[in-house]
């Protein structure tokens, strides 16, 4: 067997509908500017701003890397509703001290083994939810401008907003509005679904690298329970 | 030829096997739309009224898009997809060549490209 028709394979229609919800969950979410709990502590959605500043201080949690504890620490409280009320007071001694217990409390409530690795899963998941829909990049596409300037740029000319208005932008509520302003305009670029398309990497990966074969996905041998 | 269209979901995708970069890999084509095109034969009798209908398959178009690893398994780097290539269709039972490979983007650990195809009919 050189080829199968996906929807032969049993359990494939009901792992597909269970990724597109999730999927649209995680883009309704955007929009409800609901804050993400990890393990207690509360996340905001990551804005442009706070993009650049993890970019910035080179956050492991950004670049699939190993992360620490100070890492983990740094990165909730960046990401605080508490950090961005400092940042407005703009009273330096204050959020030092704030940011110097609040990192006390991270170490003492996740700094144990077990809890690190959960809380660690949960901010990297977390990171996936925040670029589901970044724009996609051509292959062998001359780099002439800045990605940011891109994103300024396509946000800046539909919506005439200020730079500010999109530097505080959520990034998942960014990048559905650039992929509704390319919709519009024509764009016939393909579509990226990541939670169904990793489902789809996940088979496959299983076939390519010989995990199991087109007989045991149309024999239902292969669960798709885990992705 | 396919099953029905369920609720939105699953229709219409397929694997196959194709050559990309040193080795077989599996490429997932979703959506995979066929367009047979057909020629109607028509017998007349003498006075130039038809008599016979039938249609005859000639040649079979089809579009998709295609989805590629960025990184592969067995320590393959997969490519992108290139004219020329071609894979046996499991819908049709019929080969496919890649007559127009689009451009290539590339979003986290996927590729995806737009692809036409044509029957392959030697």
């Amino acid at each position: 067997m050189t080829g199968i028709a996906l929807n032969q394979v049993p359990g494939w229609r009901e792992a597909v509908k269970k990724a597109r919800a999730k999927q649209e969950r995680i883009r309704e979410n955007a929009w409800k500017n609901l804050a993400y709990e990890i393990n207690g502590f509360k996340v905001r959605p990551m804005t442009v701003l706070d993009y650049l500043m993890l970019d910035h201080f080179g956050s492991p949690f950004l670049y699939r890397q190993q992360p620490q504890l100070c890492d983990l620490s740094w990165i909730l409280w960046a990401l605080s509703p508490q950090c961005l009320k400092w940042n407005q007071k703009n009273i330096q001694l204050g959020r030092t001290l704030a940011s110097f217990f609040y990192s006390r409390k991270v170490s003492k409530k996740l700094g144990r083994d077990g809890i690190f690795q959960e809380s660690c899963t949960k901010v990297f998941e977390y990171i996936d939810d925040m670029f589901m829909d970044a724009p996609a990049g051509m292959q062998g596409g001359k780099a002439a401008v800045c990605y940011l300037a891109s994103w300024f740029d396509i946000i800046q000319s539909q919506y005439h907003c200020s730079e500010d208005a999109v530097r505080f932008m959520p990034l998942p509520q960014m990048f559905q509005r650039i992929r509704a302003i390319q919709e519009r305009n024509g764009n016939e670029q393909p579509a990226f679904d990541k939670v169904e398309d990793r489902l789809k990497q996940f088979v496959q990966n299983g076939i390519s690298s010989r995990k199991f074969s087109y007989d045991d996905l149309v024999n239902g041998k292969v669960s798709f329970e885990l992705n | 030829m396919a099953d029905a269209y369920n609720e939105g979901v699953g229709h219409g995708g397929i694997i196959v096997n194709m050559l990309n970069g040193s080795a077989q890999q599996g490429v997932v084509i979703d959506p995979w739309n066929l367009d047979p095109e057909t020629i109607k034969l028509k017998q007349p009798d003498q006075y130039g009224t038809s008599q016979k209908k039938g249609g005859r398959i000639i040649n079979l178009s089809a579009t998709g898009e295609a989805q590629l690893p960025t990184v592969g398994g067995l320590g393959v780097a997969p490519l992108p997809l290139v004219a020329g290539q071609y894979f046996l269709d499991p819908l049709s039972n019929y080969y496919f060549w890649i007559a127009k490979a689009g451009q290539a983007y590339q979003s986290g650990q996927f590729w995806k490209q737009a692809i036409e195809c044509e029957q392959k009919l030697n």
